[in-house]
């Protein structure tokens, strides 16, 4: 017993690191998504998390500050992201990038990593100035990219989270992957994954002879909350009456910092330790919560448990059994949505007038096509389904808006000219229901003559590939 | 920075991102930012 006291007193999690865990676990609450190959879908993803936590990790409970970002500059031609700017005006003036040092699921892997016992890069003035890089890739790839596509050419574009975000590539791509009711994603797999796989590699590389490469280098989350420590309600504060400018700190400290503080500064205190005047504490507004000054504190407790009851209340709600509509497409053939069973009759409205009615277009070989105006693959595909039927007349293209709406799709359709049937899916998600519509768009579903399913898949097609899909249902 | 000055300019970041938040919440914001992370793009996470 006294051996295993006496590991644990060596080995025991710093209240940072299990602030890391803490922050970890409860960003992705939705532990059965893992299990299930599934997103949560509920309406508490409307919230953003402080740290970097791609909203599309089976387990994410919540939005991903960055991801919403983009989307929000992506969307500034219809609306003003005001909300978004808000959370991270919110997240920056209260936090600055204590989020990075204590609450974001990347700076713990990525400290992880760099436990590894290799050789270590010390920063330099090297990694001083690469630490510039990740403004860079604020301006460009968050900010730029989004406005560009959004604004011209009315295309939603997140160019940080397509090209480069390695938590998109761990927590959600990875996370997606490997459960096997995902099969049919890894048909999708193309040049992009591959880019950001090589790249999700490069980092994680990188973090275990560099502390926490991508949190200095790259990361533009950390970049924008950056901006903020210096008017941050919490974080490492230096009592100037105490200091007497050693530079014990900033030495001891493995960022890239100048001072303490400073837009390099992740908040995580460890400089606190090796300050023989005692000028370092870890403050909330004038309240020492850490430090030489801190009060002892015997209603700690208090907020612990508070804390903990809020974990075991997120494991507890964001895991419980959910409710699916059933959708109301009766049929005396057997029906089913999966490839080789027929798909049940249904009738949708149409945008402009009419009624598309399967039972209609017996006969035909039949597209449909399940999308959203803010899926950038989705509008990228939509003029392809519009130049196969020019060219295949003879067959139906039907194409579902997600029930989820957040522009006016006839507006939006109503300057693009397309021929095709569109339609925009009711409250209950009956159409998406009964084709087998999932969160992943877009999505294609392509029936035979007969109205069986010869393809049911999410991810993007080609114009080859639509080609190819007609053969082999027209057979 | 004194400390006036710098509580000053906190106080005016925390009003502006309550307000932001707000007009966010009334211009359908908070909406889009909910309906874009229940329907996940296959781009976003590389598959597209």
């Amino acid at each position: 017993m006294a051996r295993i006291a006496q590991w644990w007193r060596a080995h025991r999690p710093s209240t940072r690191r299990l602030a890391q865990l803490y922050a970890a676990l409860l960003y992705n609450a939705h532990l059965k998504g893992f299990l299930q190959g599934e997103i949560y879908t509920g309406d508490f993803k409307a919230l953003c998390v402080p740290g970097l936590n791609c909203y599309s990790c089976p387990g994410a409970v919540a939005a991903c500050p960055l991801g919403a970002l983009q989307n929000a500059l992506a969307a500034s031609g219809h609306r003003a992201g005001w909300y978004v700017f808000g959370m991270l005006a919110l997240f920056g003036v209260v936090l600055g990038r204590t989020v990075c040092g204590w609450l974001c699921p990347m700076g713990l892997v990525q400290e992880w990593l760099h436990k590894l016992p290799t050789s270590k890069i010390k920063k330099s003035r090297v990694t001083r100035a690469l630490s510039l890089l990740k403004y860079a890739i604020l301006m460009l790839f968050v900010v730029a990219v989004p406005l560009y596509y959004g604004l011209l050419k009315d295309l939603p574009l997140p160019g940080f989270c397509k090209f480069i975000c390695p938590a998109g590539t761990l927590e959600g791509a990875l996370a997606l992957l490997i459960h096997p009711k995902n099969a049919g994603l890894r048909d999708a797999l193309g040049v992009v994954f591959a880019r950001k796989a090589v790249i999700l590699a490069l980092i994680a590389v990188a973090c275990v002879f560099v502390y926490r490469a991508f949190c200095r280098f790259l990361c533009p989350l950390g970049a924008f909350y950056g901006l903020f420590n210096r008017f941050a309600l919490v974080g490492v504060r230096v009592d100037a009456s105490r200091c007497n400018g050693c530079g014990a700190c900033v030495k001891h400290c493995e960022m890239d910092v100048r001072r303490v503080n400073d837009r390099e500064c992740i908040q995580c205190g460890q400089c606190a330790g090796v300050c023989a005047q005692k000028a370092i504490s870890f403050k909330c507004g004038k309240a020492t919560l850490v430090g030489p000054d801190a009060k002892p504190n015997g209603r700690g407790k208090l907020p612990r448990a508070v804390l903990l009851v809020a974990l075991v209340a997120a494991l507890v709600l964001f895991n419980l059994p959910g409710h699916k509509p059933a959708a109301d497409y009766s049929s005396d053939a057997p029906t089913g949505h999966e490839v080789g069973e027929q798909l049940s009759d249904f009738s949708i409205d149409l945008i402009g007038g009419g009624t598309f009615n399967l039972s209609e277009h017996r006969g035909q070989v039949v597209f449909i096509n399940l999308w959203a105006t803010y899926c950038g693959p989705c509008v990228k595909e939509l003029p392809w389904f519009d130049a196969l039927k020019a060219a295949h007349p003879e067959i139906e293209v039907l194409a579902v808006h997600s029930s989820l709406v957040t522009d006016d799709v006839a507006a939006w359709l109503a300057d693009k000219g397309w021929a095709l049937d569109f339609a925009v899916d009711g409250a209950d998600d009956a159409l998406f229901t009964a084709v087998g519509g999932s969160p992943l768009l877009p999505q294609t579903i392509v029936l035979n003559r007969r109205g069986e399913v010869v393809y049911n898949r999410a991810g993007s097609v080609t114009p080859e590939q639509l080609e190819e899909l007609l053969s082999s249902a027209d057979q | 920075m004194n400390d006036r000055r710098l509580n000053l300019i906190r106080a005016a970041l925390l009003i502006a991102a309550a307000l932001m938040i707000a007009a966010g919440i009334a211009n359908g914001g908070l909406r889009d930012v909910l309906y874009k992370a229940k329907n996940i793009c296959t781009e976003c996470i590389g598959l597209g």
